[in-house]
């Protein structure tokens, strides 16, 4: 608020604007009459931007998405390959150099991981920019060209690899684990016995078994993932949600900062439901809604 | 040429204490069409033995010896890529765990078709049929071919096995206790219809079981095995009427028998002995009531007694006095060492 | 007086098989080696650090800004002339403080929610649990982020910060195992016995969910000192406590990126990425942790 109000305004002109913005009122009052906007889809104006919030955040959002999405299918697709890759080789020393490697994966923080990288990547070696989203003055016909270009794609790539490589880790133990426990069961001792070939034995019957799981714990990962979200769009200067949010909460933005709270929340209880509904296509002994 | 020879046959396992001799030289011949039970207590080693046949065993087994010869030709010297071919073409299984043997994310169907498309050599349309096909054969609605496996119940997953075991026609179905967790009533059943498809199909079958009352139903010849060996071979009718060796009279009295409801059942003291170490000369002797000296220092081998009746005991001339005395409860009571 | 010496005893028997899980397990060994090490830093290191953090060194009266790793400097300094290696050392007190507290908090509240709301199916219970799925879609770093700034950049406000959320995978895997070792026939024959509520879960209960509430305890460790390692670095750290977190953000701010001092920003991670290790080891060895355990059990 300070940062609106103007403190060379006069006691008079801050009164009126205070009015307007309906701070005169009684803090709970307040707070009601923000609720009731809320549901009215009026999340309030920012004081930095001077601009309604919701603008402001459905405008980002896209970018978090593409970042989000990006991200866990990278982690998700590479965790699970990694995992059986693990599992396959049990018991030799690239499987404890393997789950070491990972171990660090989810130790590291992230920001540190997306930082080292671009010292290497970006303003050593140029080969990827350092900030942003695209470059000042590009402007895209549609959204579909936006992110089948490879411009954009070279600013999503930094970014991108530094989070799936922290989120990689869940699906890439959980997956081995998994897999472990499937080669055991008998309906996999019963395909080898009717003479599938191994390979038929290792993907439809192991891997379609273990993978269960692992989608189910995408929906914690997703958790992890918005969180995620918030730092490195930091580090990358990527202009999402999380981003936003820091900015806002650094300026003492509140309606921008409450907003962009409840988008991230939103959006993560929607993947979480989505994920809910990849679990029990998936898995024929599950029904929905159980 | 019989359908099945084994001669000598030895499957071993590699563990911490040593070498496990879990099969430890069995022979028996098993001719097109006919079924043999192979009788015995949990861990004797009649299901490494049929494993050993398939060649699906665990990691630390291996074959240490003897002949497998099916249809002429022996199987231990072929390549997994040919055992994978004979698998359920030749010789299918009907396995302990009906609950879990089939994949839990995809329709029963699914199993008939991969099967019947990728060894069968058939497109889709004639596997969706060959499958409706089997399922009436064993007594189930088609329709339920598109349930999936945890929608079925305990029998009807047994008889859906069974269809299974039966879709490339093979020579040979082994059978791994196919009706222990099945409930009486169910286990009857399922008996009946395995007799009633082997008349039909002719198909060859090896029984396991710990049941002795269940080979009496289903079996032309029977083996008994104990701690690795074969102790009696012969017809059921052999077997059960005439029983030559005392382990397999011990069998005998330790299950129960509808037909003679008032039978007192009388188990075997003592407990299998350590495969990894066997004792000296045979294997029961530890446990028989009818053990003299001899029996642990001489290694007992097969002899006949008829034509196709052979049993392993030394004491084999004295088998009537055996018999009677083995009926009675207290000759047993006293044999724990 | 009897109930109160057999929940002494089981616990104690607790620990007693926690100790020898120590020296069995490499992995555990190890962790606990790395804690060590870093707690004897973080009391003794000051000693060592050849200089005071916050001092902007200066030589022949210039300022000894960005100089590059020297046998003076060890690490190099930062943009505004301080030691990299002695913050180094002084950054390992409040990656501890953070870690301990943190993990002290995680495991009382989570095993105290946990636990009621898996032994009390009625009404608390559900309130409990409908408590952790509230818990649970709130998103972690944003409400820290959120919660620290309102309340100001103190280590302490952070901690409080984390607190208030990271209990939610702890409660919700202590449920679940209570569920389980509920049905478990010692139980039913203490009900039966009479036992009140409270002795059954002191007496029977708890010795067997206080191992998961240790390891969860030392997941938390790491998951909490990740969690202020971000906050500050995303610039709503304790400015007086310089943690490694905070070098981090200094270093970023000051384009210490492109200038490719990596002497200033590899080390930081590298020791916050060790003591997150360790508290990962520790958590019983690094196959078991790393996923949740809660479809296994549920």
């Amino acid at each position: 608020m300070a940062a609106y109000i103007d403190p060379t305004f006069t006691q008079e002109q801050q009164q009126i604007l205070m009015q307007q913005f309906g701070l005169d009122k009684p803090l709970w009052q307040q707070y009601l009459i923000y609720v009731y906007n809320l549901f009215q889809g009026k999340l309030g104006d920012s004081f930095f931007f001077r601009a309604p919030v919701i603008e402001i955040i459905l405008k980002v959002l896209p970018n978090t998405i593409y970042l989000m999405l990006g991200s866990l299918i990278l982690a998700y697709v590479t965790g699970i390959l990694g995992g059986v890759f693990l599992a396959w080789k049990r018991g030799s020393s690239t499987e404890t150099v393997g789950t070491v490697f990972t171990l660090f994966t989810r130790a590291a923080p992230q920001f540190w991981v997306g930082m080292i990288l671009l010292a290497v990547f970006s303003f050593k070696l140029g080969w990827f920019p350092s900030a942003g989203a695209s470059p000042a003055g590009v402007v895209y016909s549609s959204e579909l060209e936006k992110l089948t270009s490879f411009v954009f794609l070279r600013y999503l790539f930094l970014p991108m690899l530094t989070l799936a490589i922290y989120l990689m880790g869940l699906p890439l133990l959980l997956m081995r684990t998994n897999m472990l426990d499937v080669m055991g069961e008998a309906y996999v001792d019963m395909a080898r016995m009717r003479g599938l070939s191994e390979k038929r034995v290792m993907l439809k019957y192991v891997a379609r078994n273990a993978a269960l799981p692992v989608v189910t714990a995408m929906a914690v990962g997703i958790g992890y993932a918005m969180g995620g979200n918030v730092v490195i769009e930091t580090v990358f200067s990527w202009p999402g949600l999380g981003r936003i949010l820091v900015k806002a909460v650094s300026s003492s933005d509140y309606p921008l900062a409450q907003g962009a709270f409840i988008l991230i929340a939103a959006v993560m209880v929607f993947m979480n439901f989505v994920a809910d509904i990849l679990y029990s296509l998936l898995d024929p002994r599950v029904k929905v809604g159980g | 040429m019989s359908l099945l020879e084994i001669q000598d046959f030895k499957v071993y396992y590699r563990s911490f204490a040593g070498i496990t001799h879990a099969v430890d030289g069995i022979s028996f011949t098993l001719e097109a069409g006919q079924s043999l039970g192979l009788v015995g207590e949990s861990g004797c080693g009649k299901t490494t033995a049929v494993r050993g046949i398939t060649r699906i065993m665990d990691k630390n087994a291996f074959i240490a010896g003897g002949k497998v010869i099916f249809n002429g030709e022996d199987l231990i010297g072929f390549s997994e890529d040919h055992m994978r071919t004979i698998r359920w073409k030749d010789i299918s299984l009907i396995p302990q765990a009906a609950m879990d043997s089939l994949n839990p994310v995809y329709p029963v169907i699914d199993a008939f078709n991969e099967i019947l498309t990728l060894k069968g050599r058939m497109d889709l349309y004639s596997a969706k049929r060959r499958a409706k096909e089997l399922f009436l054969m064993v007594g189930l609605d088609p329709k339920r071919l598109h349930d999936y496996p945890h929608e079925f119940s305990g029998g009807m997953k047994q008889r859906a096995i069974i269809a299974l075991a039966l879709t490339l026609n093979p020579k040979l179905i082994i059978a791994d206790e196919p009706v222990t967790a099945l409930d009486v009533i169910v286990q009857n059943q399922i008996l009946t219809e395995i007799k009633r498809l082997r008349k039909k199909l002719k198909v060859s079958l090896i029984m396991i079981t710990h049941d002795i009352s269940v080979v009496a139903q289903t079996c032309d010849i029977v083996a008994v095995m104990y701690a690795g060996k074969l102790v009696e071979k012969g017809t059921a009718v052999d077997i059960l009427k005439n029983a030559a060796h005392p382990y397999t009279l011990g069998l005998e009295n330790a299950f129960p028998n509808l037909n003679n409801s008032g039978k007192k059942l009388i188990a075997i003291g003592g407990s299998p002995p350590d495969l990894v170490d066997p004792p000296k000369g045979c294997r029961f002797a530890p446990r028989c009531p009818f053990r003299i000296k001899d029996c642990q220092q001489r290694e007992p081998v097969l002899k006949e007694i008829n034509s196709g009746h052979y049993s392993a005991c030394i004491r084999l001339d004295e088998i009537e006095k055996i018999r009677t005395k083995s009926k009675e409860a207290k000759t047993w009571i006293k044999t724990v060492t | 007086m009897e109930s109160k010496d057999s929940t002494f005893i089981s616990i104690k028997r607790g620990m007693i098989s926690m100790i020898c899980f120590f020296k069995r397990d490499k992995f555990a060994m190890t962790g606990a080696i790395i804690y060590i090490f870093f707690i004897l830093v973080a009391i003794f290191g000051p000693l060592f650090a050849p200089y005071d953090p916050f001092m902007m060194v200066k030589e022949n009266g210039k300022l000894m800004f960005n100089q590059a790793p020297s046998v003076k400097y060890l690490l190099g300094t930062t943009n505004m002339g301080r030691d990299i290696f002695s913050q180094l050392i002084y950054g390992a007190r409040p990656a501890l403080i953070v870690g301990f507290t943190a993990a002290f908090f995680v495991m009382v509240i989570g095993t105290l929610v946990g636990l009621f709301a898996g032994y009390y199916r009625g009404r608390l219970g559900n309130i409990l649990m409908r408590l952790t799925d509230v818990a649970f879609g709130i998103p972690f770093i944003p409400f820290v982020i959120v919660l620290v700034a309102f309340l100001g950049p103190s280590i302490w406000n952070i901690v409080l910060s984390m607190a208030l959320l990271l209990w939610r995978d702890t409660a919700r895997v202590i449920r679940s195992q209570v569920l389980t070792v509920r049905k478990r026939s010692f139980v039913e024959a203490a009900r039966v016995s009479g036992a009140s509520d409270l002795r059954i879960i002191l007496v029977h209960i708890t010795p067997n969910i206080l191992p998961l509430s240790f390891l969860y305890g030392s997941l938390a460790m790491g998951w909490a000192i990740l969690t202020e390692a971000a906050v500050s670095f995303l610039g709503f750290g304790d400015p007086k406590a310089i943690s490694w977190g905070y070098m981090l953000h200094d270093a970023y701010v000051s384009q210490a990126l492109s200038r490719g001092s990596f002497g200033w920003i590899i080390p930081p991670g590298i020791c916050i990425m060790l003591m997150v290790m360790a508290g990962f080891y520790i958590g019983r060895g690094s196959e078991e942790i790393l996923f949740p355990r809660l479809r296994k059990i549920d």
